[in-house]
C-alpha cells in the first residue's frame, strides 16, 4: 500500500499528550489521512463530509490504538471503518450534520477544485451501486489499491473483490448505455 | 488485458479524486485536534452518564418518599397500579371535602380513637386501595380485626405509608378505616369534616386495572361514582 511522507512528524514529537503512543499514532494518522479521505469522498461525494468521516474513523483508531498497533495492517482497519461509516446512511447523516456546523466555523480551509463533470458523474453513479461494490470501486480506483489490498480492507477473498469489481463495471456500463439511449 | 472504456473512465476519476485529496491533505486537522475531540467526546459521554445516574437517583428518591405511592402489603395483596395523573389528588391544592368524594358515616372501630367508616360499593372489585396523602395511617387490619368481616383475602396496611389494601368479594362493602395521627398531621374527628389532606380510593379488578368505585350513603344512594375504562 502506498505510504507518503509524514508531514507533521516534527511537530508531533513535541506534543504534550503524554502517552507513549503519541508519536506512532501521529505518524499513522499523517500517513493514512489522505488515503481515507479519498475513499470516503468517492463514497459520499462531499469533501466536508469526507473530512469528518475520516476524523471519525481516526478517532475510533485513536481509542483502540494499543490494540491496533498489534495488528499487521492497522491501515486496512481504519479504511474499513471509514468505508462502513461512509456507506452507512444513518451514521453518515449525523456526521454530515456535525460536519456542516464545523465547516461553517472553519471556512478558511479551501475546498479542492471540483471534479470535471464527467468524472463527478462517474462517482455519482458509483454511489448508486450496492454498498460492497461501491466500496470495492472506491478502494481500487480512488485509493489505487491492488485487488489483494482491497480484499484485506474489505475482509474478503480476492476472488470476491474481483467479482464485485466486475459486477460494478457491468452495472456502470449499463447506466451509461441507458443514458445514451435516453439522450 | 485492454482496459475497457469504463475502466479508463474509472482510472481517470480515481486519479482526480487522489489529486484533490492530496490538496486537502495539506490542510488536514492536526492530530492534536483529534485528541481534543476525543477528550471532548469522552467528557460529554461521561457527563451524560452522570446526568442519567443523577436523574435515576432522583426518581428513586422521589418514589421512596413516604406517601408518594401506594405501599404494598405483605405480598398477599396484589400491588395496585399507580393512579393516573388526572385522578391524583392535588397535593398542594385545596383539599376537597371528604364528603364530596366518599361517604364517611358514623362507625365504630373498636380500639380506635378516631373511628371512621367508609361505605363503598365496588362494582367488580377484588381489591380496594384507600390512600391518604401526607398522613400516617395505622395498620388497618389483621386477619382477626373488624375489617376481616367484609371480605376475604383481607387487608394489609403499613404504618405511615398512607395506604392500605383490602380484598373484597362482595358487591357492597363497608370498609372501616382507622385514621390515626401521623407523625405531623392531626386528623379532624368524625363525620363530615375535611381531612387535612386529600383522600381517595381506587379499586382494581383482577388485572389490577382501575375499574370503578361508588360511594353510597347509608340509604344506598350513590354519592360518588368513578368509572374507569
Amino acid at each position: 500500500m502506498p505510504r507518503e511522507d509524514v508531514n507533521d512528524m516534527g511537530t508531533v514529537v513535541g506534543v504534550s499528550d503524554d502517552t507513549l503512543d503519541a508519536v506512532p499514532f501521529a505518524s499513522f494518522y499523517g500517513a493514512e489521512h489522505r488515503h481515507v479521505v479519498r475513499i470516503v469522498y468517492a463514497l459520499c461525494g462531499s469533501w466536508t463530509t469526507a473530512e469528518d468521516v475520516t476524523q471519525e474513523a481516526f478517532l475510533k483508531a485513536l481509542r483502540r490504538w494499543p490494540q491496533l498497533q498489534q495488528m499487521d495492517r492497522p491501515d486496512a482497519w481504519v479504511r474499513r471503518v471509514a468505508c462502513n461509516l461512509a456507506t452507512s446512511r444513518f451514521r453518515r447523516r449525523s456526521i454530515e450534520a456535525r460536519a456542516l456546523l464545523r465547516w461553517r466555523a472553519r471556512q478558511e480551509v479551501p475546498e479542492p477544485q471540483p471534479l470535471p463533470s464527467d468524472l463527478e458523474r462517474f462517482w455519482q453513479r458509483v454511489r448508486q451501486l450496492p454498498d460492497r461494490q461501491a466500496q470495492a470501486v472506491a478502494l481500487f480506483y480512488a485509493d489505487d489499491l491492488t485487488v489483494g489490498e482491497v480484499a484485506q480492507v474489505m475482509g474478503c477473498a480476492e476472488g470476491t473483490v474481483k467479482a464485485h469489481l466486475h459486477a460494478a463495471r457491468e452495472r456502470l456500463r449499463g447506466m451509461y448505455n441507458r443514458q445514451e439511449e435516453e439522450s | 488485458m485492454t482496459p475497457t472504456p469504463i475502466d479508463r473512465l474509472a482510472r481517470r476519476a480515481g486519479e482526480a479524486v487522489r489529486d484533490r485529496a492530496d490538496h486537502l491533505d495539506g490542510h488536514r486537522p492536526h492530530v492534536d485536534g483529534l485528541r481534543r475531540r476525543d477528550r471532548t467526546r469522552r467528557a460529554l459521554t461521561a457527563g451524560a452518564a452522570v446526568t442519567v445516574v443523577v436523574l435515576v437517583a432522583l426518581v428513586v428518591l422521589v418514589q421512596a418518599r413516604p406517601g408518594s405511592r401506594p405501599a404494598i402489603g405483605d405480598g398477599t395483596s396484589p400491588p395496585p397500579s399507580e393512579p393516573r395523573a388526572s385522578e391524583e389528588p392535588t397535593e398542594h391544592g385545596t383539599p376537597k371535602p371528604i364528603t364530596d368524594r366518599v361517604r364517611i358515616a358514623d362507625g365504630i372501630f373498636e380500639g380506635s380513637d378516631q373511628p371512621w367508616v367508609l361505605h363503598a360499593w365496588l362494582t367488580e372489585p377484588d381489591v380496594v386501595c384507600i390512600q391518604l396523602r401526607g398522613t400516617g395511617c395505622s395498620t388497618l387490619a389483621t386477619e382477626d380485626d373488624p375489617l376481616g368481616a367484609v371480605g376475604t383475602g383481607m387487608t394489609r396496611g403499613l404504618e405511615n405509608q398512607g395506604c392500605v389494601y383490602g380484598g373484597i368479594d362482595e358487591q357492597v362493602a363497608t370498609v372501616e378505616v382507622d385514621f390515626l395521627d401521623g407523625e405531623t398531621v392531626t386528623l379532624p374527628s368524625l363525620d363530615g369534616q375535611e381531612l387535612p389532606t386529600d383522600f381517595y380510593a381506587y379499586c382494581w379488578d383482577g388485572s389490577r386495572q382501575p375499574t370503578s368505585l361508588r360511594a353510597l350513603d347509608e340509604q344506598g344512594r350513590v354519592l360518588e361514582s368513578a368509572d374507569r375504562p
